[in-house]
């Protein structure tokens, strides 16, 4: 088998058309005034790419052109050689198989964002250590209390009263593991809240003292903020939302700008609710709760029921109407019927 | 009348012609067997011609080949395989993409080659791996750490931008004569970090000297083979662009400030103009504004780089306009947006075809003199600190 091809001796720019036979085990070079040999095993080929024609390198620095592909598929096959690149190259080069590389790698990434950063930003929470949870946690009341919170306006008798009633729903979880704590605050913007920071930080909003028709309802509430600190919620979304920010990041290229975790905090916990999963985890712990003070879960069923009520008054949303089930996947916060279900099922 | 011998200066193709059949106000003939065009006249004898080629200046286009639909499924799958090994796949793609854009840019019917191998990228992408984490940690840790970290980088980063000079130039090659840089690590110290460091002290005036020092030490330190690059380009070329791009910018600051004071006092009447579009127009003016100012200051340094730029007695000529450069850019950003990124492939061989396509070199003689230099083995660490750190000193 022979091929012609332009060679480069790598010692001067000139190039000189040779031709180029396989004999058994050795390459034979027939020149204008060169006549060389070289084993085939010493010579190397440039990768397939494209249809840029092939290069063969010579162990002395000499290089070859050859146009034609079955040559350099030749000397390929009888090295051994250049196995995996032959089947990356005609993967890249099939339309269709190029195609479902993209459908793969759009599944990988969609995938990763997920199951795979929540899974990773689980362990990563649990294995933040307790200091640095309060600090963040402290850090963000701070700047919650700038932007969002004011001091809260009931008196110190009820404030008392809910101190007490916080105190007991932590003992009642037999919630030890953290330094709970409860600040009362009110904010016409948030309107009737409650949530959870990272380390033990609970705060309750007095319109939703005022909201609710029960203490225990209040408790029931606090229970379900509770759970979010007794499973880390808050640490694992902060994780979620930056390996988020950084895979974007790293996609566009832009690595050295997302490493500023720390501003994009606060309205980051307020904007962002926790995912449907974490919701039914923290259902769970008020339900719990609730039972275990002889309560039934309608207590909390009622006043979530009223949340919801109130939030789309302000926010100008159909309420009691159907919700078309596009809108209900993409928000995370499970539909509040479905939730009411869940917890009267449960009981 | 005896036949004359033409021979082509490009090929070395000869044909003997009757000088009755030539026509009277010939300039230029074609070589037939190379298909390229020389000029010549009927007058001229055989050896005055020769002696004419001699002194002949040749004009020999970048032709990039590349196409996107090729390279899309390279790209695709390139995407695809760093994501499923974690990155690890990331030289080998690297190489390819590389590879591909070399090996489709031809100049004088041969093509660039990039020759690094993976193994050696990775190596460097490890280290430069381990780096990052410790400046994204200990930034994290104590904002203190993070400052002394980003001035040990800085002091680094002109060593950073020699080494992948170094490994950039040493693994590209053209006709098999591969390219070279000479490590002055002294002249990179003075445009990547004492001048940078100086600069705010003159409110910014210092600015367009260092960018034109670093684009000279960048071009003067090439080696082709054993031949060098040359730059003539002078400070003050540098401040005539900058002093052109300011003062477009004032005349577009100017032209949005009187559009939109006539928009708000009502003097220019656009009934359909509501607050609220005026409100997304005029900063989306602004932007684009700023980046119509950019390109041309970016085609116009461009231009001048390339066009000071000689390779021994040879030289390029780079006519990128300005116009059509941020079309290309701005439909390009728009694409890539549109598609969710999809676009990416074709944006690229699009920007590669067109700056190409507008380089020419300038070949005094044949290109088959240029020698080659003896080489050692480089790492690639600098290569990709640079790379993973976006220090971008391309062109």
């Amino acid at each position: 088998m022979e091929t012609h091809a332009s060679y480069f001796d790598g010692r001067s720019s000139g190039s000189r058309q040779v031709v180029l036979r396989i004999e058994g085990s050795e390459l034979r070079l027939h020149g204008t005034d060169a006549k060389e040999c070289w084993p085939l095993k010493d010579v190397r080929l440039s990768m397939p790419l494209g249809s840029i024609r092939r290069a063969i390198y010579f162990p002395d620095g000499a290089r070859c052109d050859v146009e034609d592909r079955h040559f350099a598929l030749r000397i390929e096959r009888i090295q051994g050689r250049g196995k995996f690149f032959r089947g990356i190259h005609s993967w890249e080069n099939s339309l269709k198989l190029a195609f479902t590389a993209l459908v793969l790698t759009i599944a990988l990434v969609w995938g990763f964002i997920q199951f795979g950063i929540p899974e990773l930003a689980e362990r990563a929470a649990y294995a933040v250590p307790p200091v640095t949870e309060t600090d963040l946690g402290q850090e963000t009341l701070g700047i919650l209390d700038k932007t969002f919170l004011k001091p809260s306006g009931l008196d110190a008798g009820r404030r008392s009263e809910l101190k007490k009633l916080f105190d007991r729903v932590v003992l009642r979880l037999d919630a030890a593991d953290r330094l709970y704590r409860l600040e009362l605050r009110s904010s016409p913007r948030l309107g009737a809240n409650a949530f959870a920071l990272p380390g033990g930080i609970v705060i309750l909003t007095d319109e939703l003292v005022a909201l609710a028709e029960h203490d225990e309802e209040i408790a029931a509430v606090l229970a379900h903020e509770v759970g979010h600190v007794r499973y880390r919620h808050s640490m694992r979304q902060v994780i979620q939302n930056s390996v988020v920010g950084l895979l974007v990041a790293t996609l566009t290229g832009d690595v050295l700008s997302a490493t500023s975790m720390a501003a994009a905090l606060p309205t980051m916990l307020v904007d962002s609710k926790f995912s449907r999963e974490m919701e039914r985890e923290a259902d769970d712990v008020a339900v719990e709760y609730l039972r275990r003070e002889g309560e039934t879960a309608d207590r909390f069923a009622s006043i979530i029921a009223r949340l919801e009520k109130a939030h789309a008054g302000t926010a100008g949303q159909d309420s009691g109407g159907e919700r078309s089930r596009i809108a209900d996947y993409f928000s995370t916060h499970p539909a509040t019927e479905e939730r009411i279900e869940r917890l009267r099922q449960g009981r | 009348m005896n036949p004359i011998t033409v021979t082509c200066p490009h090929c070395g193709h000869t044909k003997d012609v009757d000088p009755r059949k030539i026509p009277a106000d010939v300039k230029s003939a074609l070589c037939r067997a190379c298909e390229r065009s020389f000029p010549f006249s009927h007058r001229m004898e055989t050896d005055a011609f020769r002696a004419a080629v001699v002194g002949f200046q040749e004009e020999i286009p970048f032709v990039f080949t590349g196409k996107a639909r090729e390279y899309f499924g390279i790209w695709i799958v390139n995407t695809l395989l760093k994501i499923v090994t974690l990155g690890i796949y990331s030289p080998w793609a690297k190489v390819r993409k590389r590879q591909y854009f070399y090996g489709n840019t031809q100049l004088d019917g041969e093509n660039f080659d990039y020759m690094a191998n993976p193994l050696v990228l990775l190596k460097g992408l490890l280290i430069a791996a381990v780096l990052f984490i410790c400046y994204t940690v200990g930034s994290n840790y104590s904002p203190m750490l993070g400052i002394i970290l980003g001035i040990l980088f800085f002091l680094l980063m002109p060593w950073v931008i020699v080494r992948s000079r170094l490994f950039n130039n040493r693994n590209s090659a053209h006709r098999n004569i591969r390219f070279n840089f000479r490590p002055a690590y002294g002249e990179a110290y003075a445009a990547y970090a004492w001048l940078p460091i100086l600069t705010p002290f003159t409110g910014g005036l210092l600015f367009p000297y260092v960018y034109y020092r670093q684009r000279r030490f960048l071009m003067e330190n090439n080696l082709f083979g054993t031949s060098r690059f040359t730059f003539k380009a002078r400070g003050k070329d540098f401040y005539f662009i900058a002093l052109k791009t300011l003062g477009l910018g004032l005349l577009l600051i100017g032209g949005l400030a009187a559009s939109t004071t006539m928009l708000m006092t009502g003097l220019l009447k656009a009934p359909s103009m509501s607050p609220v579009i005026a409100g997304i127009a005029t900063p989306l003016a602004i932007i684009i504004g700023y980046f119509l100012v950019m390109i041309y200051a970016y085609v116009r340094t461009v231009n001048l780089t390339w066009n000071s730029t000689l390779l021994g007695e040879n030289h390029f000529v780079s006519s990128l306009r300005a116009r059509d450069m941020s079309w290309i850019l701005l439909s390009n950003l728009a694409a890539v947006i549109l598609s969710f990124g999809l676009l990416v492939p074709w944006a690229s061989i699009r920007l590669a075809r067109y700056r190409l396509n507008k380089l020419i070199f300038v070949a005094h003689g044949d290109l088959d003199h240029f020698r080659a230099a003896q080489l050692p083995e480089t790492s690639a660490v600098g290569e990709e600190i640079g790379d993973i750190f976006d220090i971008d000193v391309a062109f």
